[in-house]
């Protein structure tokens, strides 16, 4: 395939985001085509079904299902309150009567005669989506979804942990191949309530542990090693479907797994935003729709715009690429050609390669399959 | 096996066009009767594209026919000017019988394929059987739930209450049998309320294939939240297992309920008069075809980047076909491979490796695949890695197919063909290795293999084949289309399985049974050369070229050793050479590793070198 090569992650100081919202179930759109909404501001609501309490009357009145059948005092789609006699059973020759209460409020749902059980659905749970950028609301789907778009900054990381957030970018100043420190932390950071930390090759456990301490919400940095990972989330991952993990901060990386230093692009693009509001997702999603994960920063940048990036980025004579597998792992450089024949590599592969001249000035080959387009 | 819904002769078909929509790629060939029998002539492959931006699978699939008409010189794209109805697809005509297409088939596994929750009374009884029916009609189970699994009804409701299935079946309770059971798993299903995950307004479909006594009263519970579906009960009774109707339920959701709300799919099936199979369903379609036909028992395996499917076809006594499938859904090569890592350990990874690496490089360089799954090994010992992973990953799905290709705990079955399972009176595997004819290895790590013989030592080593053992690969994976297209021509199907699909590796010979290490073990006679003696504890090869055949003679030099006719009998075959050529394989079974890690790595830098395989000085 011609086109055998990952498109790269985007870094771009200026360009038009566009933010779907979406509904898990039928509900409400809160909002109306143009309204500008704030990235807190909530845009659809829903219901979800409440639980079902599965009522196994028979068992706890000692009773068989047919007298239960006979004494039941609601039916299906009536709504019955916590404490409400729902069945009455007359015993001992009728001299007698026991009854059931329900122990929750809901609508019935239904009765199966042949064990006596009756099901009995609590009240929905409401459901709130919010614009999760700021922005204005350029699309409505009726009962579904929205989109808000606004103007920004955005940077894309190769795997994340961690759901959506919202703070204030907050850039370190740390070597791009160094590893942050609870030091470096303590004697740059003045506010970590609502921080975006970005920097470094990887923050260190202590580092970690005191960005949670300080109510930091997230942390952008090159890698992290699969101790800290664990550490982190409490249990080791094997399927890069993220983004739902229980933990205090939301974790990016941006070049991958080990100690890889974050990209040179990166730490200046974040020192311009240092100081921004922005927003940021740690779900990532390798399989079935590439999600990755993002830093949105809206509005900060917005007066050098660029076009929306292109679905069909093509590689040629002079990209920008980084290296992204063995053995040039995390090194940039420049395409100096691009041979039409698969080429055999030392693995013994016949595949199609390409000719970079690394930033330290070696030329290497490399496949195109192991190559990310900078973009 | 599906059936195809419109009759189609197949002395009509000259030029077939086939095409497997996978979750990455769209694969087609061209299947084309030609002076020597039929044969696959050409393959073209796009992206596929079920995922936004382009959310529709019939751009993909005519990007792939695109690539192959500029390969073969065949029109196949009508150059009429196509509206959203009609088939881009020309015809073959008697005018103009050097373009165009006769028919057009498709599998598909885009989107994750077909995903299913499974419901039981009893998990060794008819949970297992609900399993056996999900995964012959080609899904991935992604829970299976049953009464007597120990766990309280409420950890049932929550361990499937975030899943977003595809189809949810419930078995459980013979005919006749009980009542309240079934009813609890569809209390179970209505309370956890899974949603479907296309179509967030459709109602999920539930097949209810469980005593018909309480059918109704099922009904009656879940028909207001989930699309009721009842077909006869899977386990009539504990003799018997009757999975067809429930299989044909779940074929029929997959495509009108799954397949048609997927993005493009409504389109691409009304391009087909053939029902789009899912792709393991068309995959072991073909592995039963071939074994029927050619009575070979045949171990196949499709290891992919998300999960690895092993297939088995054995005999019955009176002939009958027992077809197996097993979904390991969370081991694979690419997105799956740190699921391989977790649960293999590195260490289980490291014993296969002919070099020294620190586990903490082993742990980042699979995460870091998982992370970009389409990177490929540059370097030999990054190759040498991933095939550590492959073997881990094929190792662990086999013992999960052994696992549940198991009999009906001593008793006997009415069976219908492609229904699987014979029941036996033991509870082990039915799968016995000492008297499997054929195994087959497909998916990019092994049919993709840069040397080939390195693919007959992944599958020596994973499998740990007994006896005389045929190792094939699958050359580019046809085996989907070949499946689906001998669900209307079975004959073309098998004669290009045979001849085009299919790669020799070489043949295994490895006895049952050990004697003390480095005792002469085996003698071989191959046909025109001088005997050879191996030891126990050795592997070697023998050269036997690909495309010949040589008759041997293989006497175990003890009593102690089996290959297939008893303690030290003689067995004298026809075998074919490959690739590797013939591979005696004495290492014993199980494969035992030193425990000082230098000794480990000069034992399997040892077994590289008897295959050939070049090994890395140092890493």
């Amino acid at each position: 395939m011609g086109g055998a090569y990952t498109p790269g992650l985007q870094v771009s100081r200026a360009t038009t985001v566009v933010k779907v919202r979406e509904l898990p179930v039928l509900g409400r759109v809160l909002v109306k085509l143009g309204d500008k909404v704030e990235a807190k501001t909530a845009v659809l609501a829903a219901e979800l079904p409440g639980d079902l309490s599965i009522l196994r009357i028979a068992d706890r009145m000692s009773a068989d299902p047919e007298s239960i059948a006979k004494g039941l005092l609601v039916k299906p789609e009536e709504i019955v309150q916590e404490g409400q006699e729902i069945c009455k059973v007359k015993y001992f020759f009728g001299f007698f009567t026991s009854s059931f209460r329900s122990p929750v409020s809901g609508t019935v749902e239904y009765f199966t005669e042949s064990n006596a059980h009756l099901g009995i659905r609590q009240a929905p749970q409401p459901l709130s989506v919010g614009a999760y950028v700021s922005g204005v609301v350029t699309h409505v789907e009726e009962g579904r979804a929205v989109s808000i778009e606004c103007q920004g900054s955005v940077i894309q990381g190769i795997f994340g942990v961690g759901g959506e957030r919202m703070g204030v970018i907050r850039a370190l100043s740390v070597r791009p191949d160094r590893i942050v420190t609870a030091t470096d932390l303590q004697s740059q950071v003045s506010s970590f309530e609502g921080a975006i930390l970005i920097g470094g090759s990887q923050f260190d456990r202590e580092a970690i542990q005191l960005a949670i301490e300080r109510g930091a919400v997230a942390i952008v940095t090159g890698s992290i090693d699969s101790i800290s990972l664990r550490n982190l989330v409490g249990f080791e991952i094997g399927v890069s479907v993220t983004g739902d993990e229980e933990i205090p901060l939301t974790l990016i990386v941006t070049e991958g797994f080990g100690t890889l230093p974050i990209s040179q692009s990166i730490v200046a693009l974040a020192k311009e935003l240092d100081g921004k509001p922005a927003s940021v997702n740690g779900a990532t999603q390798v399989r079935a729709g590439a999600m990755r994960p993002e830093i949105i920063v809206p509005g900060a940048l917005a007066n050098q715009i660029s076009p929306l990036p292109s679905t069909t980025t093509s590689l040629g004579i002079g990209s920008r690429v980084r290296i992204i597998r063995v053995p040039y792992f995390g090194a940039q450089g420049t395409v100096l050609e691009l041979p039409p024949e698969p080429i055999a590599i030392e693995s013994g592969a016949v595949v199609r390669v390409l000719e970079a001249k690394l930033d330290s000035g070696e030329k290497v080959i490399v496949p195109r399959a192991n190559i990310e387009l900078m973009l | 096996m599906s059936s195809p819904t419109t009759s189609i002769s197949p002395d009509s078909l000259s030029v077939v066009l086939a095409t497997d929509c996978g979750s990455t790629t769209t694969k087609a060939i061209l299947f084309e009767k030609t002076e020597a029998g039929w044969r696959a002539t050409y393959r073209g492959e796009a992206p596929t594209t079920v995922e936004k931006p382009v959310a529709d699978v019939t751009i993909g699939s005519v990007n792939a026919f695109s690539e192959l008409q500029e390969l073969s010189g065949r029109q196949i794209l009508s150059s009429l000017e196509p509206n959203d109805d009609s088939s881009p697809i020309k015809r073959r005509t008697a005018d103009d019988p050097a373009n165009g297409v006769d028919l057009y088939v498709s599998t598909s596994s885009a989107g994750g394929g077909l995903q299913m929750i499974v419901a039981g009374v009893v998990a060794s009884m008819t949970t297992e059987s609900a399993e056996r029916a999900a995964l012959g009609a080609g899904a991935i189970v992604m829970d299976a739930i049953s009464i007597d699994d120990g766990r309280e009804p409420h950890e049932r409701v929550q361990k499937i209450r975030h899943l977003r299935p595809d189809i949810i079946l419930i078995a459980g309770g013979v005919e006749g049998g009980t009542v309240d059971h079934p009813l609890e798993l569809a209390e179970t299903v209505l309370a956890a309320n899974p949603r479907p995950r296309f179509g967030d307004t459709l109602k999920l479909p539930v097949i209810y294939a469980a005593n018909s006594l309480a059918r109704e009263q099922a009904r009656h519970i879940l028909d207001r939240m989930f699309e009721f579906h009842a077909v006869d009960n899977l386990r009539p009774s504990l003799e018997d297992e009757n999975l067809g109707p429930a299989r044909d339920a779940i074929h029929e959701l997959f495509l009108n309920h799954v397949m048609s709300h997927a993005p493009g799919y409504r389109k691409l099936l009304s391009w087909s008069p053939i029902p789009i199979l899912p792709t393991p369903a068309a995959f072991g379609n073909m592995i039963l075809s071939a074994a029927k036909r050619e009575k070979l028992k045949i171990l196949a395996v499709d290891i992919g980047g998300a999960t690895t499917d092993v297939f088995s076809v054995l005999f019955s006594n009176n002939g009958e076909p027992i077809f197996n499938r097993s979904v390991s859904a969370n081991l694979g090569m690419s997105y799956s491979v740190g699921n391989v890592l977790l649960e293999a350990g590195e260490e289980q990874i490291k014993r296969w490796l002919p070099f020294d690496i620190a586990n903490h490089d082993i742990k980042d360089r699979l995460r870091n695949k998982m992370i970009r799954p389409t990177t490929i090994p540059q370097t030999l010992e990054d190759l040498q890695l991933e095939q550590a992973v492959a073997r881990e990953a094929l190792r662990l799905a086999f013992q999960h197919h052994r696992r549940l290709a198991v009999g009906l705990k001593g008793l006997q079955r009415k069976r219908t063909i492609g229904d699987l399972f014979r029941q036996e009176g033991s509870e082990g595997s039915l799968l016995d290795m000492l008297h499997l004819d054929l195994i087959i290895g497909s998916g990019g790590v092994l049919s993709h293999a840069p040397d080939r013989r390195s693919a007959a030592l992944m599958m020596t080593d994973a499998f740990e084949p007994l006896g005389i053992t045929r190792l094939c690969v699958d050359s580019v994976f046809m085996m989907p289309h070949l499946g689906v297209f001998a669900s209307v021509h079975p004959d073309a199907a098998t004669e290009i399985f045979l001849h085009d699909c299919l790669i020799e590796l070489g043949t295994v010979i490895a006895p049952l049974g050990e004697v003390a290490l480095g005792v002469p073990a085996l003698q071989l006679e191959i046909e025109g050369r001088p005997t050879v003696t191996v030891s126990q504890g050795e592997l070697v090869i023998l050269p036997l070229e690909l495309g010949t055949r040589a008759t041997v003679k293989v006497r175990p030099l003890s009593k102690k050793l089996n290959l297939g006719a008893g303690g030290g009998e003689k067995v004298e075959t026809v075998i074919n050479g490959g690739h590797a050529g013939i591979i005696v394989d004495l290492r014993g079974r199980p494969l035992a590793f030193p425990e000082i890690p230098r000794e480990r790595i000069e034992l399997i830098q040892k077994w590289y070198q008897a295959l050939g395989l070049t090994i890395v000085a140092e890493v």
